[in-house]
């Protein structure tokens, strides 16, 4: 027995950490990284005009209109996560509707509004909700489907900037922009 | 017999101290990722110039994901070692990760790469050696994209950066409002809504040579874009009926499948599942914003979230997982869902809104938006919720972040 651990000690403990530290000094060659491999991705730092098609899809007529001045006519305001119109709001609604039936060259855009609250996206999709209940209620009062276009910012244009409800009130909203 | 009986247990001696040695040579990472494991760069050998750039963008790399940090040769897990030189034009990197108990390789591979490319070395062996410690791919090399808006600058635009805050390069010169940009499946084009032209349209935009075409521009609303895994179809909210609707229009024919009906709500960001047969959305039909699982044609919708608050911004993982943000008392909070067992779970911490999620490519590690006060900076988590690191912040607000795949 002490022979044999003699011979183990002697010959094969040495082997083996001369084989483990020879391993220990070879790496292998990495990913054959070479220039087309790497994805350093050439994004163009310059980007400026695109070859857009220029139809304008089903806009149609809005987007060769001017916009006329609409300060006269105040916003739509609306309770938050909400787009119903309340009665206190349709005065505003029917005066548009008025001068929309009287004044038949104009067209309107309906920008929608939401406070900051909630998802940029969703709250994209509230806007045009908003939006699209005035539209509804113009097109009640006897205003032509295709001269009312919906446009919502969603939270991305706030009247008033503030983490408040008397910032966030103000900023849910439907305005008026006339176009001719 | 006495030689023949001594070399017979020579021989299983030899066969066991290998067998034991290779099971030293590496501390493999559960795929939970529980387990925390930290580098001693202490050992490396940099030249000056560009080896020091690489060891210092693979220093920030390797300690990029949330498992992993830097620790001192004391106690550190693994010590990384080798040098990088720039040599006959070349930059030359050799690294090798060993385990400081025992001092087994764990890793050991040299590269060599074209002057310049420091950088995207660093982040190439970083992943490379994510890969060998934990089975998992890296997460240094996928572009994140996002908006971003500047002091001085007007409106927002399109960026893009590597996770470590590196390349950061503005795609857009618009001057205009963009919201939710997401990747192509083959990592080639974005696509997002802009207002450029006056009103929401989705746009695909292929970064590589540059080119912009109109995906959608539809009367009223378009937004929510996002290519189908197969690369054959976008999912997008459109409100031209009067109000928004899920749709799915294929891009070689631009057929147009209406797969909600759900009557006047608002709807946003779908995402598309792994196998590309059904889409999770937002929708407030039912009052509050919740998330829906509907088949790809239209069929089956489904409410996958309970309770109150909102359910927002979700992203189908290929892992299979949903990560979304949550309104829950008064903050946004990003919440990791799993659609077949219900278990639903935070992953940010509670104080500041975090939202937005986009899963990283390794299905593991997430990127959202953290803001404080209208300040919205990037930031790392992950799907156990251990780990948060900031990635960009300052020099602007940066926000709604998508991981190439």
């Amino acid at each position: 027995m002490k022979s044999i651990l003699r011979i183990f000690f002697r010959t094969l403990v040495p082997l083996l950490l001369l084989t483990l530290s020879a391993c220990r000094n070879d790496p292998e060659p990495g990913n054959p990284l070479s220039d087309e491999t790497l994805s350093g991705m050439p994004l163009d730092g310059e980007i400026m005009g695109f070859d857009e098609p220029t139809e304008l899809g089903e806009r149609g007529m809005i987007g060769d209109m001017q916009p006329v001045d609409s300060s006269a006519y105040a916003p739509v305001y609306f309770a938050f996560d909400s787009y119903t119109l309340a009665p206190s709001e349709m005065s505003k609604v029917r005066e548009m509707a008025d001068h929309l039936n009287s004044q038949t060259g104009h067209a309107v855009i309906l920008e929608g509004h939401t406070d900051e609250r909630g998802s940029r996206e969703y709250n994209l999709a509230l806007g045009e909700r908003r939006a699209l209940a005035v539209r509804e209620s113009l097109i009640t009062l006897g205003v032509e489907p295709d001269r009312i276009q919906t446009l919502s910012y969603g939270e991305e244009q706030p009247a008033v900037e503030g983490f408040d409800e008397s910032a966030w009130s103000l900023n849910r909203r439907v305005e008026f922009q006339l176009m001719r | 017999m006495k030689m023949f009986r001594s070399s017979v247990c020579v021989c299983l001696c030899v066969g066991l101290l290998s067998i034991a040695a290779r099971a030293q040579e590496r501390i493999v990472i559960e795929k939970s990722g529980s387990s925390a494991a930290s580098f001693d760069f202490s050992g490396f050998s940099a030249g000056a110039g560009e080896g020091a750039a690489f060891f210092a963008s693979l220093r920030e790399n390797l300690t990029l994901p949330t498992f992993f940090s830097e620790g001192p040769p004391s106690s550190a897990d693994y010590r990384v070692v080798g040098d990088a030189r720039v040599d006959g034009g070349r930059l030359h990197a050799t690294v090798q990760v060993l385990n400081r108990q025992g001092g087994g390789r764990a890793f050991g591979k040299r590269y060599r790469v074209a002057t310049g490319r420091a950088d995207d070395l660093a982040r190439a062996v970083a992943d490379d050696v994510v890969t060998e410690l934990t089975g998992r791919p890296g997460i240094s090399s996928k572009r994140i994209a996002f908006v971003g808006t500047r002091p001085g600058t007007k409106g927002k635009e399109v960026y893009a950066m590597y996770p470590d805050g590196k390349g950061l390069i503005q795609l857009t010169r618009d001057s205009s409002l963009v919201i939710a940009p997401t990747w192509s499946p083959d990592g080639e084009s974005l696509l997002y809504t802009s207002y450029h032209r006056g009103f929401p349209d989705v746009y695909r935009h292929q970064l590589s040579p540059a080119r912009r075409t109109i995906i959608s521009n539809s009367s009223g609303m378009n937004t929510g874009g996002e290519i189908s895994p197969d690369g054959r179809h976008v999912a997008l909210i459109l409100s031209k009926t009067g109000k928004p609707e899920l749709y799915v229009k294929d891009l070689r024919s631009g057929a147009l499948t209406r797969l909600t009906d759900t009557g006047m709500s608002a709807k946003s960001s779908p995402s598309w599942s792994p196998d590309g047969r059904r889409i999770v959305f937002t929708s407030g039909h039912q009052g509050r914003p919740h998330l829906y699982v509907i088949s790809r044609s239209g069929g089956g919708m489904q409410r996958i979230t309970r309770g109150g608050g909102e359910h927002l911004s979700a992203d189908w993982g290929d892992n299979g997982l949903i990560v979304f943000t949550r309104r829950q008392g008064g903050v946004y909070r990003v919440a990791v869902l799993n659609p077949d067992t219900g278990d639903v779970g935070y992953v940010s911490p509670a104080d500041a809104d975090f939202e937005d999620p986009s899963w990283a490519p390794d299905g593991y590690h997430i990127v959202a938006s953290r803001s404080r006060r209208g300040q919205s900076s990037l930031y790392l988590l992950d799907r156990e919720g251990k780990g948060s690191k900031m990635i960009l912040h300052g020099q602007g607000s940066w926000y709604m972040p998508n991981w190439s795949p």
